[in-house]
Parts: C-alpha cells; sequence; structure tokens
C-alpha cells in the first residue's frame, strides 16, 4: 500500500512535469534565435560533402538553409507533392525555433540522422539517394535541403494514410506516401514542437462548429491556427459539378477578416506564399474539415 | 421489375460514358495564331507583374485572378463584367487594357486557364507559359462527368522531344520532362500538350 502512493506520487510528478514542458509559440517571429542560427551558420564554415547525401552538393545545402533563416516564409513545398502537411509544421519551427531547425539539419547533413527534440529523423536509403535530385517541382528543384527535410519527415512520420504505401520509391512524394491525416498533422506538431495541440474536425467528417468563423477568430486571437481544408473546392482544379468531399490541404491561417460585402477575407501560408483568398461563408464552412490550434506564450509584463 | 433493374443498370454504366472530341493537334492549327497571340501578351503582361487568369465557369462568366507580389499571392474571384475588377488590378500596379486584352483573346479560343510556370535547367531559372482549353464533351449525366482539357505549354526556348514525340530533359535526355506532374507531346520544338483532367 505504502509502496502504491509512492508509485502513483512519482507518476503524478511526472506527468506535472510533462505537461510544464510543453511549449507554446510566440506570436512574433524569434528574432533572437533567428540571429543565433545564422551565426551559427556563418561558424559552420564550408561543409565536406556528405557520405550519407551523394546528391546534395554542401554549398547550396547552406544556401537553401540560410536563405530559409533569412526568409522564413519562402521555402517550397513543391508543385504537386504532398508535403503541404510538413510545410505547415515548417512555418512553426522556422518561426519559433531557427536555431533548433538548423543544428538539426546540420546534423542530418553529416551524420545521416538527427534529433529534433526527441525526434530521431533516420531517413531511408532510398530517400537519401533521391534527396537532391527532386525535379519539376518549381523551387523545390534547386532546394536540396528542403527536399531532405521534407523527406525526412514522410519517411519518419506515419499514420493510416501511409497504411498501403510505407516504402519510399522515387516519385512517391506526389503520393500517398507523403500524405498526412488530421491525427498525423497533430501528432507531428505535439513531437516536433512539444505543442498542447487542440483540434476539432476529422478526416471525413466536418467539425459540428456553430460559427466556425467566430470559433477560428477567436482562436487565432489567442494562437497559431492551421486548418485541414477541402482544396478542390477552395481552389477549383476542374469545371466538374461533383467535387471530392474529403479536406486536401493543410494551411497555416495568418488572419481572418469579414469584408463590407460580408466575404470572408482569409490570409494563409501553405508553401512558398503567403496568399489571400475571398470567399462567401458558404464556402468557407463547407471547406473546413479540422481546425488544429495552440495558444501563444503568455507575455510577461 | 427485372426490365427496370437491368434498365437500372444501364442508366448506370451510362452515366460514366462521356463523349469527348479529343484533338490537342487539330485544336492548335486551328486556332494557332489567336493561341500564340494570347500567350505572346500574357508573356509580355506577366514579366513585368506576375500573374495568372483563369474562368472558373464554363460560360466564361466568373473569373479568377491571381496577383503575385514580392511577399503576398492575392487571389480574387469577379464576374466578368464586374468594375470592380479594374479597380483592383489597378490599384495593385496592372496594366488594365492589357489583362482585359488577354481575357478576351481567352474568351474567343475558350480557353480557362493562364499562366507561367518555373522550371529548372543546370539550376538556372526558365519560364513556360501554361493555357488550357476544356475539351468539348457530351455527357448524358452531367453531374459524373469529369472534363477533361488540352494543356499547352509555350517556351522561349528550343525543346527536345524523343523519337515517339515525348518532351524530354534537357540536361539528361533519356528523361522525360513532367510539367504540373504530366508528361507533354510535341506540337513543334516551342509548343507542346497534354491531357489533363485539371485546367491548372
Amino acid at each position: 500500500m505504502r509502496y502504491s502512493i509512492v508509485i502513483l506520487l512519482l507518476l503524478a510528478t511526472v506527468s506535472y512535469n510533462g505537461y510544464s514542458q510543453l511549449r507554446r509559440p510566440a506570436k512574433e517571429f524569434n528574432e533572437p534565435e533567428r540571429l543565433k542560427a545564422l551565426e551559427y551558420l556563418q561558424s559552420m564554415g564550408t561543409l565536406q560533402k556528405s557520405i550519407y547525401w551523394p546528391n546534395v552538393n554542401p554549398d547550396r545545402f547552406i544556401a537553401n538553409i540560410k536563405s530559409n533563416v533569412e526568409n522564413p516564409y519562402t521555402f517550397s513545398t513543391g508543385r504537386g507533392t504532398s508535403f503541404c502537411s510538413y510545410g505547415a509544421l515548417s512555418y512553426t519551427c522556422l518561426k519559433n525555433e531557427p536555431y533548433r531547425y538548423v543544428v538539426c539539419m546540420l546534423q542530418l547533413y553529416k551524420n545521416g540522422k538527427a534529433n529534433y527534440r526527441k525526434v530521431m529523423l533516420s531517413p531511408s536509403d532510398s530517400v537519401k539517394v533521391v534527396a537532391g535530385t527532386i525535379r519539376y517541382q518549381g523551387d523545390l528543384d534547386i532546394n536540396p535541403a528542403d527536399q531532405i527535410w521534407f523527406l525526412s519527415l514522410a519517411d519518419h512520420f506515419k499514420g493510416y494514410v501511409n497504411f498501403f504505401n510505407r516504402k519510399y520509391d522515387r516519385g512517391d512524394e506526389n503520393t500517398l506516401w507523403a500524405a498526412a491525416n488530421l491525427a498525423k498533422f497533430n501528432r507531428m506538431l505535439r513531437k516536433m514542437c512539444k505543442y498542447k495541440i487542440n483540434s476539432r474536425g476529422s478526416d471525413f467528417i466536418r467539425p459540428w462548429i456553430g460559427n466556425k468563423y467566430e470559433f477560428i477568430k477567436q482562436k487565432m486571437a489567442e494562437g497559431e491556427v492551421y486548418l485541414y481544408i477541402n482544396n478542390a473546392v477552395f481552389r477549383k482544379k476542374n469545371h466538374n459539378l461533383t467535387q471530392l468531399i474529403v479536406p486536401t490541404h493543410f494551411i497555416v491561417l495568418t488572419s481572418l477578416e469579414k469584408n463590407e460585402k460580408g466575404e470572408i477575407v482569409v490570409k494563409y501560408w501553405d508553401g512558398s506564399y503567403k496568399t489571400q483568398k475571398e470567399t462567401s461563408l458558404k464556402a468557407f464552412r463547407k471547406i473546413i474539415y479540422g481546425i488544429s490550434w495552440v495558444k501563444y506564450q503568455e507575455v510577461q509584463l | 421489375m427485372k426490365s427496370l433493374s437491368r434498365i437500372l443498370l444501364v442508366l448506370f454504366f451510362l452515366a460514366g460514358c462521356t463523349v469527348s472530341k479529343v484533338y490537342p493537334e487539330k485544336y492548335y492549327s486551328e486556332n494557332k495564331e489567336l493561341l500564340h497571340q494570347t500567350e505572346s501578351i500574357y508573356r509580355k503582361a506577366s514579366a513585368k507583374k506576375t500573374f495568372a487568369l483563369g474562368f472558373t465557369s464554363l460560360d466564361f462568366s466568373s473569373i479568377s485572378i491571381e496577383l503575385k507580389t514580392d511577399t503576398v499571392r492575392y487571389i480574387y474571384d469577379f464576374p466578368v463584367e464586374d468594375q470592380r475588377m479594374n479597380d483592383t488590378l489597378q490599384k495593385l500596379g496592372y496594366d488594365v487594357g492589357t489583362i482585359q486584352a488577354v481575357i478576351t483573346n481567352m474568351k474567343k479560343i475558350k480557353a480557362t486557364w493562364i499562366n507561367t510556370l518555373d522550371y529548372y535547367v543546370d539550376g538556372n531559372p526558365q519560364t513556360l507559359s501554361f493555357l488550357s482549353v476544356p475539351v468539348k464533351q457530351f455527357s448524358l449525366f452531367p453531374l459524373m462527368q469529369k472534363r477533361k482539357y488540352y494543356i499547352y505549354t509555350f517556351y522561349n526556348k528550343l525543346q527536345a522531344y524523343d523519337a515517339v514525340g515525348r518532351l524530354l530533359d534537357k540536361k539528361n535526355k533519356r528523361q522525360l520532362r513532367r510539367v504540373n506532374g504530366q508528361h507533354f507531346y510535341r506540337i513543334n520544338d516551342w509548343v507542346s500538350y497534354t491531357i489533363s483532367g485539371k485546367f491548372r
């Protein structure tokens, strides 16, 4: 009995400590860390060519990371890839902890594996051979570090959508191998960034929220908000009368307003661009399948 | 009862049937002049300030414009005759007259999308113009119909093709080039085509 009480107390302490270590993103960009990351990159000098990444030129690798730290919202997830969820994850990594990102990337390049917090990124040999050679994806073609980063994340994190294609083959960046479902996306944010992620919605049924606009607006005032949307409806790619009724795309919401016509003005980031699009309230309700959010740090006065 | 179920079965199969006239090369040769004129006006205008244009309805009554600045991409949907479109273009510093000329030409050739895509050869950036035109289709059940589009890509440099006319990577001549995830076929050294289920 006495031992049970001790164990219970111990468990309670562990779980309390675990909770207290959860992180929250800042509202603004982490400028001190950004400068630290750039200084660290500068101090590295020139890199030797890695034996783990045969097709990645070290100079281009460093230039790519530097560009990501200098202009964090301009990295590209490619034109037709399934990397949007990793793009949304990278957005918050680069905004809040660019130094950790840089250290992880350099480790990954030098050692072929690296830790990002407790996540051990140890990509398969097939990923290592292909990284640096992905082509016909726009700006991703010339950014080998981004290829390494996205492929490594996709190789590590798996959800049920990856069940039938778990092993990477060339070209799989465009297939279900790289896809993510809502639970997987939330898990990635929890593990990589140690966020206490809250989420509403699912992969097939839209969340039952009375006033989605007000709900999301409120969450945006408190923290970072990510949406899992049906992009086939939001940004049409064909004129078919019937469209898919499943979510297909992850975005980071940066602003949400109503204009004078009562339309919703959505500002979001989804890979290389900050985009602003107007949409009707009805369409806005229709496209949203998942809402994930994490509260900002409380500002100490 | 049995015959009713047969009729339903036949109707079900017919629902998936769409009659399409798929002649991308014929369409190109019939509309060659207008296609090139549209692309040329568009290329000149978008070289100054990048933009993309698309019709979101097949009756060409509503238009979607993408205006790209250095930091933000603005996407607006307007009815074609809406004056607010011109006001918005003017506000963001676009040449309204040129964009209206592209829109007029697109309506004439029934094109639903035009934009610029970046691609890289030996790490050097190149651009191509991407223009899509819906294929004429007939379906008994339009609700089930899957649209098809002719996609034409216009280059400002000579392109390489293999023996059967497939677009090749310029650097690695054994590799087929993909644009928007698709293989393309030869019209001539400067223009290639494919048929796609997506217009952009």
